[in-house]
């Protein structure tokens, strides 16, 4: 064989063995690509086998002390409405249901109650009904259960279901913040309730990696559980999407468009109940409602991980000029950020030096910090700690 | 004179041992405060008391935790009592440490509306009802439920009220800020302290807002607290956003999506009404706010 013909004879027989080694991997990566990039491309989801279409981004009212801000959530939108009457003692509710007038067949309105005794669990229920105002409450949900034999219990079935009968409610379900795979298999497993409300956000499990497991059909853990549950028809609504949550700058996807994002790259989850207590609070989870799980998504999320995992400054400015010892906390913290939560170790000594005088020197000798903090941060703390990567 | 057989003067090993003591015993906190006095208060602790912290209070509060994490939380322990005489009813303490007490006061601010029934606990106010009882002293909040349906007792629920909040350091007076709002025809009930967003605006805030109605003029009264963002204070801040303008001297007109409202500044302080009024009603309001603030001196 000549030169030139084995050169190339080697070349197709590296290209045809390069393609039976590295076909599987370069597939492989294409659907993780895929999967990460999937959008959600419908804004509305049905609500597992009730035939109730929500749109993804729906309204915890639960801290929403004002009408206006509800209205205005529905007037765009939104149209799953959460509450119950355990929250501001009874008052949330009338809130709700002053909000709704007049738009009450535009929201699925979702509401709750706690175990009890037959006639006390429907006596609960009218109550909302009249505080709410309204003839009918959608999902009725069995409130904070964590076990089995709660998803069992007779008596809420039966008042459930006489509920249902006279047209009181229309779909039962459960809310679960502790035990939560248990709850939704015994769920699964029982019937009778037709949605179940989880804390899910990307913290659960392994954290965001898990959105890439569970894109694929490899999740594990709650995720895991969502997404099978999902499949047999039961409807999944996310709460605590934020893992906390508070105002970060950055560009892109701001931390809680992205953690809506990554909460709805599971495709058992229907919609979300983020909280909303201001007109920007409403205008920024609304856009999240389609919004493509992206890779810059994914490293805003993993950046804001590592942000929350230490409860970093949410730049407030309340704290100007509150140490008695001139420490310019924001300063000092936000350097902290860009080293700890940016890794952007040059950006965060050459601010931190920029501070001059008001850094964090003094932090090292003083007895208590007296500096308060919104978010609750251990402020001398972490000043102390820039400090002693920073200086 | 020196001790006997020590040969350390006396007076300097009683300074030592004070000193020890001093750096030894832990500082005391708010957070070390006991749930219930000690010796006989007539009531018990029947489940051990469990501590929750900004970082894992939610897990036992679930998302309500949003709304005490805006208000400088640090501390929050909560405990099943009983009457200690027969351990009858029993009751489900949840006690609040806050940052200050202003930021006890608006969170309890967030639990209070109109047609409340509230009492007198000393210097606190506190919201009654057949099953619970909420509160605040110093830079705490107290709340009380009925730990079973349809079991609570008005009489035990203030008495433990009165045993929890006697506890407590500090009193029940709401922020001197609040005091804007001592004027004929503010709504009882509707003062609350906003971390976050006042009349859904995130821009002016943090700050305290009430309602009022009055001679056919309904709207909402607004402090707005002076923070470090930007020179020159709250309105000097404010006035630069879109859709504010000057409106005479020392006054500002926002048109903000509920409508229109007027602010001044009077002293540290920015002043404002929201509603359908007219600028002059509005400005007749900010004198009134100031007058309030002006005769109490602060």
């Amino acid at each position: 064989m000549q030169t030139g013909s084995r050169r190339r004879f080697l070349r197709m027989a590296a290209m045809a063995a390069g393609g039976v080694v590295l076909g599987p991997v370069a597939r492989r990566a294409e659907a993780v690509a895929e999967a990460l990039t999937r959008g959600n491309p419908a804004e509305a989801r049905t609500l597992g086998k009730t035939g109730i279409k929500v749109m993804t981004v729906g309204m915890g009212a639960m801290i929403t002390r004002d009408a206006d801000i509800v209205r205005y959530a529905v007037d765009r939108g939104i149209n799953y409405v959460d509450t119950a009457d355990c929250y501001m003692k009874g008052e949330n509710e009338r809130i709700v249901g002053r909000a709704l007038r007049g738009v009450r067949n535009k929201v699925v309105l979702a509401s709750k109650v706690h175990i009890m005794d037959v006639s006390g669990m429907i006596r609960s229920v009218e109550n909302s009904l009249r505080s709410l105002n309204v003839e009918r409450i959608d999902i009725m949900q069995l409130h904070g259960i964590s076990s089995e034999g709660e998803v069992t219990d007779g008596r809420a079935r039966e008042a459930l279901q006489k509920l249902m009968d006279q047209g009181k409610i229309r779909v039962p379900g459960v809310t679960t913040h502790s035990g939560q795979a248990t709850v939704l298999r015994a769920v699964q497993k029982h019937g009778f309730y037709k949605t179940v409300l989880v804390a899910y956000n990307f913290r659960s499990d392994t954290g965001i990696k898990t959105s890439i497991k569970t894109a694929l059909g490899l999740g594990e853990g709650l995720s895991a559980a969502i997404a099978d549950v999902a499949a047999s028809g039961i409807g999944i609504i996310a709460m605590k999407t934020q893992a906390g949550g508070y105002p970060v700058e950055d560009s892109g996807p701001s931390p809680h468009q992205a953690a809506l994002a990554w909460v709805l790259a599971n495709p058992g989850v229907a919609t979300t109940i983020p909280s909303m207590v201001s007109y920007a609070q409403v205008d920024e989870n609304l856009k999240a409602s389609g919004m493509r799980l992206s890779w810059r998504g994914i490293k805003t999320l993993a950046r804001y991980e590592e942000v929350i995992g230490d409860r970093h400054c949410g730049l407030c400015g309340e704290c100007a000029e509150r140490c008695p010892n001139g420490v310019d906390v924001a300063g000092v913290l936000r350097s902290l950020t860009y080293f700890e939560g940016y890794g952007q170790e040059m950006l965060a000594r050459d601010s931190y030096r920029g501070l001059g005088d008001t850094a964090a020197a003094a932090c090292g000798s003083c007895s208590g910090c007296v500096v308060p903090c919104r978010l609750g941060l251990a402020v001398g703390r972490l000043t102390r700690r820039a400090h002693a990567h920073l200086a | 004179m020196r001790g006997a057989g020590t040969g350390v003067r006396p007076e300097i090993l009683a300074v030592s041992v004070f000193l020890l003591i001093c750096v030894a015993a832990p500082r005391a906190s708010a957070g070390s405060v006991p749930l219930l006095p000690e010796g006989p208060v007539g009531w018990t602790v029947v489940e051990p008391p469990r501590s929750f912290g900004p970082d894992n209070l939610y897990m036992e509060i679930d998302g309500e935790a949003e709304l005490f994490l805006q208000y400088e939380f640090r501390e929050m322990t909560s405990a099943i009592v009983a009457r200690a005489k027969d351990k009858g009813r029993t009751y489900r303490v949840e006690r609040f440490l806050h940052g200050d007490p202003r930021e006890a006061f608006g969170v309890y601010s967030q639990h209070r509306f109109p047609d409340q029934e509230t009492v007198r606990i000393d210097s606190s106010e506190a919201i009654l009802s057949e099953m619970s009882l909420d509160s605040f002293r110093g830079s705490y909040y107290v709340r009380i439920r009925a730990a079973g349906v349809d079991s609570g007792s008005r009489e035990e629920l203030l008495a433990l009220g009165r045993a929890l909040l006697g506890n407590l350091p500090g009193k029940g007076d709401p922020p001197a800020e609040t005091l804007a709002f001592r004027i004929p025809g503010v709504v009882p009930g509707t003062t609350v302290y906003q971390k976050r967003a006042i009349l859904g605006d995130e821009r002016i805030s943090p700050g305290f807002e009430a309602k009022f109605d009055a001679g056919g003029v309904r709207g909402t009264l607004l402090l707005v607290l002076q923070t470090g963002t930007g020179k020159g204070g709250a309105l000097d801040r404010l006035a630069t956003l879109p859709g504010w303008t000057g409106d005479g001297p020392g006054v500002y007109r926002a048109d903000l999506p509920r409508g229109p409202a007027w602010f001044s500044a009077r002293g540290n302080r920015v002043l404002g009404v929201a509603g359908e009024l007219s600028r002059t009603r509005a400005l007749e309001l900010l004198d009134k706010m100031d007058d309030a603030l002006g005769a109490s001196g602060r």
